[in-house]
């Protein structure tokens, strides 16, 4: 009678008196107790699994960090030790989101979300949003009784083993905006070559200063009329189609120093900018500074061919470095931070492109780049998809990552870009608890 | 797998003169013509079309081509973000209206700023149109379109990325890298480069073959030179990732003809490597050893104003290994325990696991089960049919491509069939015997077939 296994079973003997006061007694063979279905859950990134039994109070709760992948299967118990996976129907109920999330917030309707069929031996769950949604599990075969869970996700121990001061900078942003917490450490890896710098910067001739993208330089209205950029801006030099102008009323020395990193050259010496280098030319910074790999670029060849046969009036301008480049651990473009992303700036308004860089102080003050540019992958994966945010349809986490791969080749257009964020998401994944069931809180 | 990558150091971009089916007249918004020009265009982009919960991203760039003696534009090429298929031919009829020719749809040509030139790519005097859109940063992704007078058509690769296709080429030049008078499209691999110059993801070229745009090299860097030869020009690089070679370097010197080659030296890393005057040849190739950082610095001297050079190194590391000792091994009625000693290389960071119930089948992604993230070298599958023969492969991928797929292996599910959806019938007749001291209990069988 193995289809009874596990379930409460109830002998009832029958004992005609017969009148002679006989005794009466049974045996039975081959009779097995089996243990109580149990609920195994996978993390589906590293096979890890746990099992607990469905009698075990803990079955009521399991934990799992925000941006787990992991699955949740009922099983039983053959006679001989070995499990079998039950048919169920998955269903996901009702759902608390504890973050207060951003309006912009992918998934905003899900703590987790369910990949595939609901139908099935197995459901596979993504974590995208701390708070708990429930789970019930209906056997199929009507013999075993159904399960409530609930799923609990709680922020993550860590992301990865390594850089860990970023993680507590990393998962509110995520858990805010349903973007997984390994894809922005690992955006951020990519976008600091690795090395995790807070305060890295670059400056970018191509996105404000140089050729056909300028918005900043040589007879654009941002260079003289157009705030926040006004304000920010170097003085300059009269060229071939702009008067000198005065520097920016807000500019600062630290939104000057981050320039240091880089060398002119003048008269065959050369030396690293200082505060006190003033007028310096986009083609001073971009000509002494080979290391940098501008010279890859297309704007690169007009400028130098400019250069080359004396046309200084398209090679010869005054870089704004401060406002032509990029900040942080996430590397966002200032012009990226004024528009499209309207970034406010910090507490009191200010928009110097300096407090963008990721330092305490700045991040003390909301400003930074992880928020922002966390804020422009989930804009655009809304915008590719906003079917899949409002309900998610996604049948693996292979098109998860299909999603995301579009929100990052919005925000960078090299062809290599999304794979290689995607790649480095997976030195990153969250830590899981040591108890995922639990009644103490999977710890 | 062969791999390369290129040193281009000196280049001359040949422009080509003949009959140009669009001649380039003007670019960009700005100007007298501009608002002109973006009321026509306007006419085939209406505000409605953009998506209305982000106004602000209502982005263009437009080109205009072989203007009319009346200074009206007769033709027009626009790209609009937010529109699929969004790159647009508009011309000008005689009667002063504009008819649109519509682009190939489904190309995300999107994005925060674009810009638009003409350029002869393929030296038949006929101008390619070059799109060039960025993002959030400045990196470009780069889109070749040929107008044969009727209809537009895509000369670059393209990878589909969820709704859409995207472009293969990204933060391009197009030069003329092999002196046969068509442009070849060197695609930075990743834009900014890191900053040791170590890409993660090499350059690549891609060269016209049968009209449309292939992978031809993988390259690490790409330079020009400052022009005077008492400062020689250094480039510095890294390997790719999973890159171990080995390595040739193909020099590549001289005018389209080879003639007017470049006199002088390349050392790589402080070692002069040849003598550009010592060989007879426009074009040869020498062996080399790279470090993990590598610097090239070129010396050279030349009087000749199309004088061009390219370096090409090819590297032939291979795809890694497969998997192997794929094992599995039954673990009741519907899991499968799945091992697999990993492949004995560096540069592998995930493993594809495939199933399928047919032996020797093909892996592809209708039987794929694991892959991207899953780095493990054991698996757990479950969910499987009882009574059931399970076949496996596993392969490897890494940075230079998947490796071959790993032995078969495969296992049976037991027999042991999980619970009936349908009640065994209930056994009939129980009744208690007495036997002196003990009492039998007997009952009559389910008729069910399966009751054990």
């Amino acid at each position: 009678m193995a289809q009874y296994k596990n379930q409460h079973v109830q002998f009832i003997f029958l004992v005609q008196q017969d009148g002679y006061g006989d005794q009466s007694q049974g045996t039975f063979d081959n009779f097995y107790i089996t243990p109580a279905p149990q609920l195994t859950a996978t993390m589906m990134t590293s096979d890890d699994h746990q099992s607990v039994s469905t009698d075990d109070p803990a079955a009521q709760n399991a934990y799992f960090p925000l941006g787990s992948t992991f699955e949740i299967v009922l099983q039983k118990f053959n006679n001989d030790g070995t499990t079998a996976d039950v048919p169920a129907t998955y269903t996901l109920d009702s759902s608390s989101v504890a973050a207060s999330l951003d309006s912009n917030a992918l998934f905003p309707n899900n703590v987790v979300f369910m990949y595939g069929s609901k139908d099935g031996e197995a459901a596979v769950l993504q974590a995208v949003h701390t708070g708990t949604h429930h789970l019930t599990i209906t056997p199929s075969d009507g013999t075993t009784n159904p399960v409530s869970l609930t799923i609990n996700v709680t922020p993550p121990g860590n992301l990865g083993g390594a850089h860990l001061e970023v993680d507590s900078l990393v998962i509110p942003v995520a858990d805010r905006k349903g973007v997984l917490p390994q894809y922005i450490k690992g955006q951020i890896e990519q976008e600091s070559s690795g090395q995790f710098l807070p305060l890295s910067y670059r400056y970018e001739p191509l996105s404000g200063d140089v050729g056909d993208f300028a918005v900043i330089s040589r007879g654009k209205d941002y260079r003289s009329t157009t705030q926040p950029y006004t304000s920010y801006r170097f003085a300059t030099f009269s060229d071939c189609e702009d008067a000198a102008l005065s520097a920016g009323v807000g500019l600062i020395d630290s939104d000057v120093s981050p320039r240091s990193i880089y060398k002119i050259c003048t008269q065959g010496s050369c030396h690293n900018l200082s505060p006190s280098d003033n007028l310096v030319s986009a083609w001073n910074i971009i000509s002494a500074n080979t290391r940098q790999g501008w010279q890859k670029n297309a704007w690169y060849r007009k400028v130098y061919n400019a250069h080359q046969s004396g046309d200084s009036c398209n090679y010869l301008w005054t870089a704004q470095t401060s406002l032509a480049a990029s900040y942080g651990y996430m590397q966002v473009l200032y012009t990226t931070a004024i528009n499209p992303l309207h970034w406010t700036g910090v507490d009191d308004g200010s928009k110097n492109p300096s407090y963008l860089l990721d330092s305490s102080t700045n991040i003390a003050r909301h400003g930074g780049s992880v928020e922002l540019g966390t804020s422009y992958v989930a804009i655009n994966v809304q915008k590719a998809h906003p079917s899949d945010v409002a309900s998610p349809q996604c049948d693996s986490l292979s098109d998860l990552e299909g999603i995301f791969e579009e929100g990052w080749h919005a925000y960078n257009k090299g062809g290599g870009y999304p794979r290689l964020v995607l790649m480095k998401s997976y030195h990153w994944l969250p830590s899981i608890q040591k108890n995922i069931f639990d009644t103490l809180g999977g710890n | 797998m062969m791999r390369r990558f290129l040193l281009a150091l000196c280049l001359v971009v040949i422009t080509l003169s003949g009959q140009q089916l669009l001649s380039q007249q003007g670019i960009g918004t700005s100007g007298s013509s501009g608002a002109a020009i973006q009321s026509i265009v306007d006419q085939f982009y209406p505000q409605q079309l953009i998506d209305p919960a982000y106004p602000s991203d209502r982005y263009s760039c437009f080109a205009v081509f072989q203007t009319t003696q009346d200074g009206q534009a007769s033709i027009v090429i626009a790209n609009y973000l937010n529109v699929d298929g969004a790159i647009r031919i508009l011309t000008r009829a005689a009667n002063g209206t504009y008819n649109a020719t519509e682009g190939p749809q489904g190309l995300d040509t999107s994005g925060a700023q674009c810009s638009i030139e003409l350029i002869d790519i393929d030296g038949d005097g006929r101008n390619e149109i070059h799109l060039s859109t960025s993002g959030a940063t400045a990196a470009t992704s780069d889109w070749i379109f040929q107008w044969d007078g009727s209809s537009l058509s895509t000369l670059n690769p393209t990878t589909q990325m969820g709704l859409k296709a995207i472009s293969d080429l990204g933060n391009v030049q197009l030069v003329d890298l092999y002196h046969d008078g068509t442009l070849a499209a060197y695609s930075v691999g990743q834009y900014p480069p890191p900053q040791d110059n170590r890409p993660d993801v090499p350059d690549s070229v891609f060269r016209l073959q049968n009209g449309r745009f292939q992978e031809s090299a993988t390259a690490l860097c790409l330079g020009l030179p400052v022009g005077d030869p008492s400062f020689p020009y250094e480039l510095f690089f890294g390997l790719a990732k999973g890159s171990t070679g080995p390595y040739t370097l193909r020099v590549i010197n001289g005018d389209s003809q080879g003639n007017h080659r470049a006199s002088g030296q390349i050392l790589l890393n402080g070692t002069v490597l040849t003598t550009l005057q010592s060989r007879s040849d426009a074009i040869y190739t020498i062996p080399i050893t790279l470090a993990s950082d590598n610097q090239v610095t070129v010396e050279f001297a030349t009087q000749y104003a199309d004088s061009a050079m390219a370096l090409v190194v090819e590297d032939n590391t291979p795809a890694p290994p497969a998997p192997s000792n794929l094992a599995a091994i039954s673990r009741g009625s519907t899991q499968i325990d799945v091992s697999w000693a990993p492949s004995a290389s560096n540069g592998v960071y995930a493993y594809h696991v495939y199933r399928d119930v047919n032996p020797s089948f093909v892996p592809s992604s209708v039987n794929l089960i694991r892959g991207a993230q899953y780095s493990p070298t054991t698996l757990r599958d479950h969910g499987l049919t009882p009574s059931t023969t399970y076949y496996y492969f596993v392969e490897a991928e890494g940075g230079y491509g998947s490796s071959a797929p790993s032995n078969e292996a495969s296992a049976t599910t037991s027999s042991q069939a999980p619970a009936s959806t349908t009640p065994p019938s209930a056994p009939t007749g129980p009744s208690v015997q007495a036997l002196g001291t003990q009492n039998n209990l007997s009952w009559t069988a389910s008729t069910t077939a399966d009751v054990t």
